[in-house]
């Protein structure tokens, strides 16, 4: 596909005249993190911008959002309506390609033959995703597809004082002016092997998935929860994580809150029975969801190696390190990194 | 297109008190809407989410049979908050309803079949609703013989007393009702429910089960169902799991990579087979 080389200032001119159509939001520094935030108009992510501390996926799937409301009218039938769809036309810009990819696999979700969320498709629909190619990984990054356009509607390649501009979707493409700049040779083109860019030995591989399928009774998991406190934080930190609970509030409306499948309410029925009651089989669950189940039903696994979950672990319970032991069976090795 | 979350308006028409414990009720409601009465098709098996405003939405299988119309019953027992609540609602309250969810009893594979129902206590309601289906005039001829045992621990836990009466004088089907220990005034058999289907139910060659109940009654029938000669194919079940959405999405009721609220709540024995014992 081709690719545009814009300078710094052809970059600015250009987003700013998205502002003019979009809410353009990009990492914004509040005190030591990055998050996506309204964007100034005038700054770029600079060196110290690595990857945003929560994933993009709240502002597609917000950890609270109403779905319906209602009011109870005494002797009447009560009033019940849908919330309304959201309108804004956002631009995400510097959005890392691990997290762009983490938006198609949400899609899958959300987006399903036979069901889609309305909210989140409308979000889906009115957002343009620029994604910004690493320069280099985190510690705890883990992605294997560092240069991933999978999400993207455009994807942008630093290259010290310029940017290579790549459109991808039909999206991307109309809301870049290519006629206006030109398109890179394949000199520059090559420059882009020279981001340093380590890709790590694929984690999460297909010899994995087959030999999950063998150990769900294994004592590993046992092992494995030891450590795990079940806080969730991995989960709520996951660009991939889905779950919620549905519930009334006493203000009239029906909302959606993430949940975690760590928490012991999570499946827990009224009977009292809970047919996943220790952190052994919650934490199985989390994995198996990712490397397993995700994969056997979607054919992908529901991981894009963003490292938010090793980075934030109160208990550094390290996935890497989980999935290289149940890969190496159930042997404990130290994660090579 | 309607919103996803958005409910059916549903009037409570007639409330049944259907044990002498009083925690088990029946609910029969109709649409507000008479459109929506007619975009609400369902087949026997499925489910829907009920929801009470301010309070919440649970799962429950639906107990009427299409050929039922304008009207959706449900049979709750009282268990938790939502089922708390839903008991103390009254005739003409307005409820909301949102489905069917999940597929049905496999009826493209029940066609020309001989069938083999077993129920245990409330878990009766879907098989009420095939059963029902069968017997409509216009669908019979498409099922061969049809054989039940539904089983309680006594006769006043049984649902839906009076059909189950005018049933047991019918030539279409073969009911058999039975209670755990004997009681004074009771007719039928006396035995568990896997003693029982032993007893009674020689199945042809062709025949499929459907069986519902309490986990240690499913767990002690299969058995006898395959000493009786039905494979694991041949047999279906419907699982309880907790739900939210009932669409898929917010994972929770999963068992391996199955969804029971969407790939379910209907699995053959030998699908789960296949799948991890957590449920």
């Amino acid at each position: 596909m081709a690719k545009y080389l814009l300078t710094k200032k052809d970059l600015l001119i250009w987003l700013k005249k998205l502002q003019q159509e979009y809410e353009v939001l990009a990492p914004v520094k509040e005190k030591k993190v990055y998050n996506f935030g309204h964007w100034d108009g005038k700054s770029l992510p600079d060196k110290s911008y690595q990857n945003t501390l929560k994933p993009p996926k709240d502002l597609f799937f917000p950890q609270h959002e109403i779905l319906l409301k209602y009011k109870k009218v005494k002797g009447q039938r009560p009033i019940i309506k849908a919330a309304d769809l959201p309108e804004e036309k956002r631009v995400i810009f510097g959005i890392r390609p691990c997290d762009a990819k983490s938006l198609s696999l949400l899609d899958k979700v959300f987006l399903g033959e036979e069901y889609q969320d309305p909210f989140y498709q409308a979000r889906r629909l009115n957002t343009l995703i620029i994604s910004l190619v690493c320069r280099e990984p985190k510690e705890s990054c883990f992605c294997t597809q560092p240069f991933s356009v999978e999400g993207s509607d455009i994807v942008l390649f630093e290259l010290n004082d310029k940017y290579l501009v790549e459109p991808i979707s039909e999206k991307g493409k109309n809301c870049f002016p290519s006629a206006s700049y030109c398109e890179a040779d394949f000199h520059i083109i090559d420059k882009i092997k020279e981001i340093k860019i380590n890709t790590y030995e694929e984690i999460a591989s297909a010899d994995l998935t087959e030999k999950l399928d063998l150990i769900f009774d294994s004592p590993i998991w046992k092992e494995l929860q030891e450590k795990c406190i079940n806080c969730g934080v991995c989960s709520f930190l996951c660009p991939t994580c889905h779950c919620f609970d549905i519930t009334d509030n006493q203000q009239g409306s029906k909302v959606r809150n993430w949940d975690s499948c760590m928490f012991s309410g999570f499946t827990k029925q009224a009977s009292g029975h809970n047919p996943r009651p220790s952190g052994t089989e919650r934490l199985r669950q989390r994995v198996m969801h990712k490397f397993k189940y995700f994969p056997d039903k979607y054919g992908v696994v529901a991981c894009v190696g963003c490292g938010r979950c090793v980075e934030k672990c109160p208990v550094n319970l390290d996935i890497r390190q989980v999935l290289l032991q149940i890969k190496n069976g159930g042997e404990k090795l130290e994660c090579r990194m | 297109m309607q919103n996803l979350y958005l409910p059916y308006q549903m009037r409570i028409e007639k409330i049944v008190e259907e044990s002498p414990e009083k925690d088990l009720k029946t609910f029969e409601l109709s649409f507000l809407d008479s459109q929506d009465a007619v975009d609400c098709k369902y087949l026997p098996g499925q489910f829907a989410e009920v929801s009470i405003l301010g309070i919440g939405e649970a799962p429950f299988g639906i107990a009427s049979a299409p050929c039922e119309t304008g009207l959706v019953r449900f049979s709750v027992k009282k268990a938790g908050l939502f089922t708390e609540n839903l008991h103390q609602a009254e005739v003409g309250d307005i409820i909301g309803l949102r489905g069917p969810l999940g597929n049905s009893w496999p009826l493209e594979k029940l066609k020309g079949k001989d069938i083999v129902i077993i129920g245990g206590g409330f878990a009766f309601t879907t098989l009420r609703s095939m059963i029902r289906f069968i017997i409509e005039p216009k669908n019979r001829k498409d099922f061969g013989q049809v054989d039940i045992v539904y089983g309680n621990r006594n006769p006043g836990q049984m649902l839906y007393k009076e059909e189950l009466e005018e049933w047991l004088t019918r030539k279409d089907l073969n009911l058999h009702l039975t209670i755990d220990k004997p009681a004074e005034g009771w007719q039928n058999y006396v035995g568990f429910v896997p003693q029982i289907t032993e007893q009674v139910i020689k199945p042809s060659h062709n025949a499929v089960s459907l069986v519902c109940g309490p986990p240690i009654m499913i767990k002690y029938t299969l058995p006898v169902l395959e000493k009786l000669g039905l494979n694991p194919e041949r047999i279906y079940t419907s699982l309880e799991m907790k739900m939210k959405c009932g669409i898929g999405m917010c994972g929770r009721c999963n068992i391996g990579s199955k969804y029971v609220c969407k790939d379910g709540p209907v699995f053959s024995v030998a699908e789960l087979e296949k799948l991890p014992s957590e449920y």
